[in-house]
């Protein structure tokens, strides 16, 4: 065998990858006897493409792969790619747009076939470049999120945690895209400081004797305000706790309370609790047992429980009508220049709003417990060693996982309801039916 | 809808066949390791623990190598709207600079940043990128992998890797070259100093290796490989195995087949991180070997066991005597093509490099005597117990006015720096740090200046 003079990997990259495939190297050992060795693939976005840091962690999957295929291990490098929900749905909206298609106007089966396009057209860039980068994954086991098997897989999951009482309905607040319409995860809100104002707002007491200034960055959600917030030490207000406030606008009493949440700096020391529209007040309102008044819609106009000359107005449009009033009734009583963290959807820029919404959620303290307990005996660990701290404090501090989201490309939630509201998980519509007993159905 | 990260929790079971009973699930869970970055340990790692934990009572995987954050040459995150974002591809295959400067100018959030991300461009890779193949570009990957937070991604890594592809390539062909159509020893016979280090020292090379896949410090994997092929297996085995060719015979067949075997086992080392370079020079060093050209795949052979390297050092004294020999020749100033004598002070065993030193440091002749010659004024330089020396013949006149010239040159150099130190404007205004450099400036061309009217004072 003559080797060419220069070294010239092109020819040799094509020449040998297709070789190696095509003779089934890279497919998952099933030799008797042999010790397992299995890496699963983060599935990238299946719309996606290669960047930097898929290339590096692919080159180290790789080598660790072919390491221990070598050492006659059966090995399996486990590949497949995600749905990517919010991206992928996000992508094809712009396709669309530039088009001048709006999703609304196509409606969901129509947007949702697009979605499928774009997959089958897209889907398979970033596997051909992993291929480039000589990467040998078991190819004939590639996976995708929404195939049949891992929706079989979803649905299972979802309906046993369901049994198990481990999934509820709830209300919660959640983070609102009002964009988008629909709930965000953490990852996808980017909070930002930026210029903004303090108000003070005076609150007139029901007892006539004078009034309490409240401080708030938020005037429009005043509508929403359940009670005003002072500290239980504070010796300016502590006369007044218990009693009541006239709030401005709405026109109700509410009362006022006492919470260590305070703070006796801030303002004026005095906070109205609105447990609707912010996340510090819900929590004060869970303490003090108050009721949320949510006074926006999906797309964060004034609803029809705010005042009949404010509904549908856009909640910034809401917010200077408010300050007019408030202004023209003498209840304003300044407005300072303030700079404040503002969440922003990472995709829309949309000023992200803390919205009551119904969601599923998943209990998380017990499955918790069992994600600590399997790195405090040794079972899991972590390279290089200081993330098992990060790890353990996440997993200390969890919050139940609120999993539900307004979207439409994805894996839908497998619970029908009935007219009453009644809620059937099941694994099939036809289970689902079976249960309600002929009432008819709408699913989630 | 769910959450997207509420499939991808159940991806370690679920794509092992889950709920289904399969030989997949049995065999391959709990996984070896998960590779991921820290921006999804939370979303996506915890979650797949706290299920897979539910529903199969096992771990997913047993470790989770958490990979740094890679940015550009500069440290800066890379990303669309700062102009920064390579693509892997593009290093694999190269790409103009027009279409570079297109690719990251077009789709921009700000269309504004437009003009400044194409100076930019324009600026640092003036003649586009050259392509460096997708082995040179794991290559580096893995050279970067250390246990920090960041990969700082260089393009002049990329670079240097490439020429090790080239190197690798270059010692093969060289290799075979030497091998083919020649007698090459089946068993093994009576290896010199050179062949029972270079087997050493590869051992130690495989026991880096192993250590480094076993911690994930794939950094220490690929310095092992460059280390051993390019400093020792390159520029040192190769030199010695020349010689020993040359001697004919049996220590000329022996040679061949150390030289292949070392060759063949160090490729199916470093196969796991430059898989398309190794395989093709595989298979040629394995046709050489069995006499087939049909050599299944190097993915299928196995991996080297990292076995004895008591004789990894013995190497180090010959390294010595040849890195003294080479400085005594730079030295004199000894152009490279003339060879010359070398006279070592010590006892004879010294005798048994003789032939290596002749070859590898241009020499006429090697003599071993009891003193070194008192009247000759050449440099001498110390390995251990042994003094050496080169003797050269010189041209008495020529040497003559060569060191004149150089004394008039040294005497105007100290002058200038005395002239400037002389000066208390100069002394008292610079800065210290110039001043201190001039001083020691002078005292250099003070010290040559000795030594080289020593030498003309000699003649």
């Amino acid at each position: 065998m003559e080797l060419a003079k220069s070294f010239d990997p092109h020819a040799i990259e094509q020449h040998w990858y297709p070789r190696w495939e095509s003779a089934g190297h890279f497919q998952m050992g099933r030799a008797e006897g042999a010790d397992p060795y299995c890496i699963l693939l983060p599935p990238p976005n299946v719309t996606g493409t290669l960047h930097m840091g898929h290339a590096v962690q692919h080159t180290l999957m790789d080598a660790l792969t072919r390491y221990h295929r070598m050492q006659g291990d059966n090995t399996l490098w486990q590949p497949g790619t995600d749905h990517a929900g919010i991206a992928t749905q996000i992508v094809v909206e712009r396709q669309l747009d530039a088009q001048g298609i709006s999703r609304h106007d196509l409606g969901r089966e129509k947007f949702l076939e697009k979605v499928w396009d774009w997959k089958e057209h897209s889907g398979s860039t970033i596997t051909r470049q992993m291929r480039r980068l000589g990467t040998s994954p078991a190819w004939e086991r590639e996976r995708f999120t929404m195939d049949a098997g891992l929706s079989e897989a979803v649905t299972e999951v979802f309906v046993r945690l369901y049994n198990e009482g481990l999934i509820y309905r709830g209300k919660r607040l959640v983070n609102w895209d009002p964009v988008l319409q629909t709930a965000v995860s953490d990852l996808e809100v980017i909070s930002t400081e930026e210029e903004g104002f303090l108000w003070e707002i005076a609150y007139p007491l029901e007892s006539g004797a004078g009034h309490l200034c409240v401080a708030t960055t938020r005037p429009e959600t005043l509508l929403g305000d359940c009670a005003v917030a002072v500290q239980p030490d504070d010796e300016r207000y502590q006369h007044l706790i218990g009693q009541s406030v006239r709030l401005p606008i709405a026109e109700r009493s509410i009362p006022i309370i006492a919470d260590t949440y305070v703070e006796r700096e801030f303002g004026t020391g005095v906070v109205k609790i609105t447990p609707a529209h912010d996340f510090n007040d819900w929590q004060v309102g869970q303490r003090h047992h108050l009721v949320p008044i949510n006074i926006f819609t999906l797309d964060a106009k004034i609803n029809d429980l705010g005042p009949t000359e404010y509904q549908g107005m856009d909640r910034y449009a809401a917010r200077q009508k408010i300050l007019d009033a408030l202004q023209a009734q003498g209840l304003l009583i300044s407005a300072k220049p303030h700079k404040l963290m503002i969440p922003r959807g990472d995709r829309t820029q949309a000023v992200i709003e803390p919205f009551l919404t119904d969601q599923w959620f998943m209990s998380m303290e017990g499955l918790a417990k069992r994600g600590l307990e399997v790195v405090d005996n040794g079972q899991l660990k972590f390279v290089p060693e200081n993330w098992t701290t990060t790890y353990r404090q996440w997993l200390g501090y969890i919050q139940d996982w609120c999993f539900s989201r307004q979207l439409l490309w994805g894996l839908r939630i497998p619970a029908w309801f009935d007219a009453d509201g009644n809620i059937y998980v099941a694994r099939t519509e036809a289970e689902a039916q079976k249960q309600a007993a002929g009432r008819s159905l709408s699913r989630d | 809808m769910l959450d997207t990260w509420f499939s991808s929790a159940l991806w370690p079971f679920s794509t092992l066949g889950w709920p289904q009973d399969t030989w997949a699930l049995k065999h391959y869970l709990p996984t070896a390791v998960l590779v991921t970055g820290f921006d999804i340990l939370f979303f996506w790692v915890a979650r797949m623990v706290m299920l897979t934990l539910h529903f199969t009572d096992q771990v997913p995987f047993k470790e989770v190598y958490v990979t740094g954050l890679v940015r550009d040459g500069h440290g800066n995150k890379m990303s669309k709207s700062k102009g920064n974002v390579l693509d892997p591809i593009d290093l694999i295959d190269g790409i103009a600079l027009d279409d570079l400067v297109a690719k990251r100018t077009t789709g921009l959030m700000n269309p504004k940043q437009a003009e400044a991300i194409a100076k930019a461009t324009k600026k640092e890779f003036p003649d586009g990128i050259a392509s460096f193949g997708t082995d040179a570009l794991r290559f580096t990957f893995a050279s970067l992998a250390t246990h920090g937070r960041d990969i700082k991604f260089d393009l002049q890594r990329c670079d240097g890797y490439r020429n090790f592809c080239n190197k690798l390539w270059n010692a093969a062909r060289f290799v075979l070259m030497n091998v083919e159509g020649q007698e090459i020893a089946t068993a093994a016979c009576e290896p010199s100093f050179a062949d029972r280090w270079i087997v050493a020292r590869q051992q130690q090379m495989l026991t880096q290796i192993h250590e480094g896949y076993a911690h994930y410090r794939f950094d220490q994997v690929a310095r092992a490989v460059y280390e051993f092929v390019w400093d020792e297996y390159c520029d040192w085995y190769l030199e010695l195995a020349k010689v020993q060719i040359a001697q004919g015979g049996a220590t000329a067949a022996n040679t061949r087949r150390i030289l292949l075997e070392v060759l063949e086992s160090t490729l199916r080392a470093a196969h796991p991180l430059i898989p398309f370079i190794t395989e093709e020079l595989w298979q040629a060093v394995r046709a050489v070997q069995t006499g087939l050209t049909d050599a299944d795949t190097l993915m299928r052979a196995s991996f080297p066991h990292a076995g004895d390297t008591a004789d990894a050092h013995a190497l180090d004294q010959f390294k010595l005597l040849a890195n003294a020999c080479r400085a005594l020749r730079s030295s004199m100033g000894l152009p490279p093509g003339q060879k010359v004598p070398l006279v070592i002070e010590g006892d004879a065993t010294v005798m048994a490099y003789a032939p290596y030193l002749q070859s590898l440091a241009r020499l006429e002749s090697v003599v071993a005597v009891a003193h070194l010659p008192t009247d000759a004024d050449a440099p001498v330089e110390v390995v251990g117990n042994y003094r050496l020396m080169l003797k050269v013949e010189i041209d008495r006149d020529a040497e003559i006015s060569r060191l004149d010239k150089e004394i008039a040159r040294l005497s105007g150099e100290v002058q200038k720096c005395e002239g400037k130190l002389g000066n208390a404007g100069f002394v008292d205004r610079a800065p210290a740090a110039v001043v201190a450099q001039e001083r020691a400036r002078l005292a250099d061309f003070k010290a040559t200046l000795e030594k080289v009217s020593a030498q003309r004072a000699r003649l």
